[in-house]
């Protein structure tokens, strides 16, 4: 009997020779188990040992190996080939990234965008207490109201899919604006006035059109596009009390 | 291939038609795009009101003019657009806004009812003082 075959068409671009990426087709063995992953290093380890991707922890927790997977932008540790065998899978880099070097993008701008929101814990000074005073405690309740947009891995398929990001680069964009929601919310954090002025910038939460993309392509159930609605609220709320109440507009 | 050079990223660009690509987007372009035929319909209703002002003879006019198989069709694709964009953001209501009661979390399905449940009762209300 003859070993079962699957067709992966990978997209190549050499950065010294090529004026654009080109797909070159790899004839691989099928495994029911195999992931587009498992795939790829096969390919590095058998075939042809030039091709270039990301990839780290194999488990769908560190979002190194995200690319467009059929159009698509997956994770390649959580794609199955089953799930396409046997039909032929193309492998591309993110979409709206530029591309280094066949399946590695530059994320140089999304790595800015990140660092701009701020996404760390940020406390008022006068209200900081020393550490011998113990934890800032949290309840469950506390935590149930952010911890959903905890779980991103900053792997940006979400930026991938989000089609006003590939047309207007300066967007913030979903995984950023989704984790300065995610600090905004957290009773521990006093940082929202450090962020306004990304988030609630042009660039920032106005920009998005809610296509939704970004959420049906989020490996880890973030909704980024929920984060950035709500923030929309909260800022026109914000907004409101301002012009309302000037003497006490601090929510 | 060509000769080598200094390395260069390939900076991809999007076509003008990535909106017919993929359903999702096009979903949401027809979205967009039901909010001009909505847009028309507000404009010309406030032009109704307008004329109003000028008489029932002007405005009844124009009411008969109104029943021109084109302007009929209009009617026809801003309900249809209307109708669409109602029960997309209705559908994606729960997520934009969390409802709390006290300590207490409105379940997200009742936002998306209670949207629903509105709309039903007060296109009900308006239809049965027409009808009645």
């Amino acid at each position: 009997m003859t070993e079962p075959r699957i067709t992966l068409e990978v997209a190549r671009y050499s950065p010294e020779e090529d004026d654009e990426p080109a797909f070159q087709k790899y004839e691989i063995p099928y495994r029911e188990d195999w992931v587009v992953l498992d795939a790829l290093n096969h390919i590095k380890d058998y075939v042809d040992e030039t091709l270039t991707y990301r990839w780290s922890c194999r488990m769908g927790v560190c979002g190194s190996c995200g690319t467009m997977v059929n159009g698509e932008p997956k994770l390649t540790c959580s794609t199955f080939l089953r799930d396409y065998y046997p039909g032929t899978i193309t492998v591309e880099p993110l979409a709206n990234f530029p591309v280094a070097r066949d399946l590695v993008i530059e994320m140089d701008d999304f790595m800015e965008k990140l660092q701009a929101v701020k996404p760390w814990i940020i406390r008022d000074e006068e209200d900081e207490k020393p550490v011998s005073e113990g934890e800032h405690l949290q309840t469950p309740k506390q935590l149930e109201e952010f911890k959903q947009f905890t779980m991103c891995i900053n792997c940006m398929l979400c930026y991938s899919a989000c089609p006003v990001y590939g047309l207007e680069e300066s967007f913030v964009g979903p995984a950023a604006l989704a984790l300065a929601h995610r600090y905004n919310l957290d009773s521990r954090d006093k940082g929202n006035d450090e962020r306004t002025h990304v988030v609630a910038s042009s660039e920032g939460i106005w920009e998005c059109t809610f296509v939704g993309e970004c959420s049906v392509v989020c490996p880890k159930h973030v909704d980024p596009a929920a984060a950035i609605q709500r923030t929309k609220v909260a800022t026109t709320k914000d907004w409101f009390k301002s012009v309302l109440m000037p003497w006490g507009a601090k929510s | 291939m060509s000769e080598r050079r200094e390395p260069r990223s390939f900076y991809p660009t999007i076509s003008p038609t990535w909106w017919l690509k993929k359903r999702s987007y096009f979903m949401f372009m027809m979205r967009e795009l039901s909010s001009v035929f909505v847009a028309a319909f507000v404009l010309l209703f406030m032009y109704e009101l307008f004329l109003l002002s000028k008489g029932p003879e002007t405005f009844n006019l124009f009411q008969e003019s109104l029943r021109r198989p084109l302007f009929l069709l209009f009617y026809a694709i801003a309900l249809i657009f209307a109708i669409y964009h109602t029960i997309t953001w209705f559908g994606v209501l729960s997520r934009i806004q969390v409802v709390r009661i006290g300590s207490w979390t409105l379940p997200p399905i009742f936002v998306t009812l209670s949207a629903f449940g509105a709309w039903f009762a007060i296109s009900a209300a308006v239809a049965w003082y027409f009808v009645k």
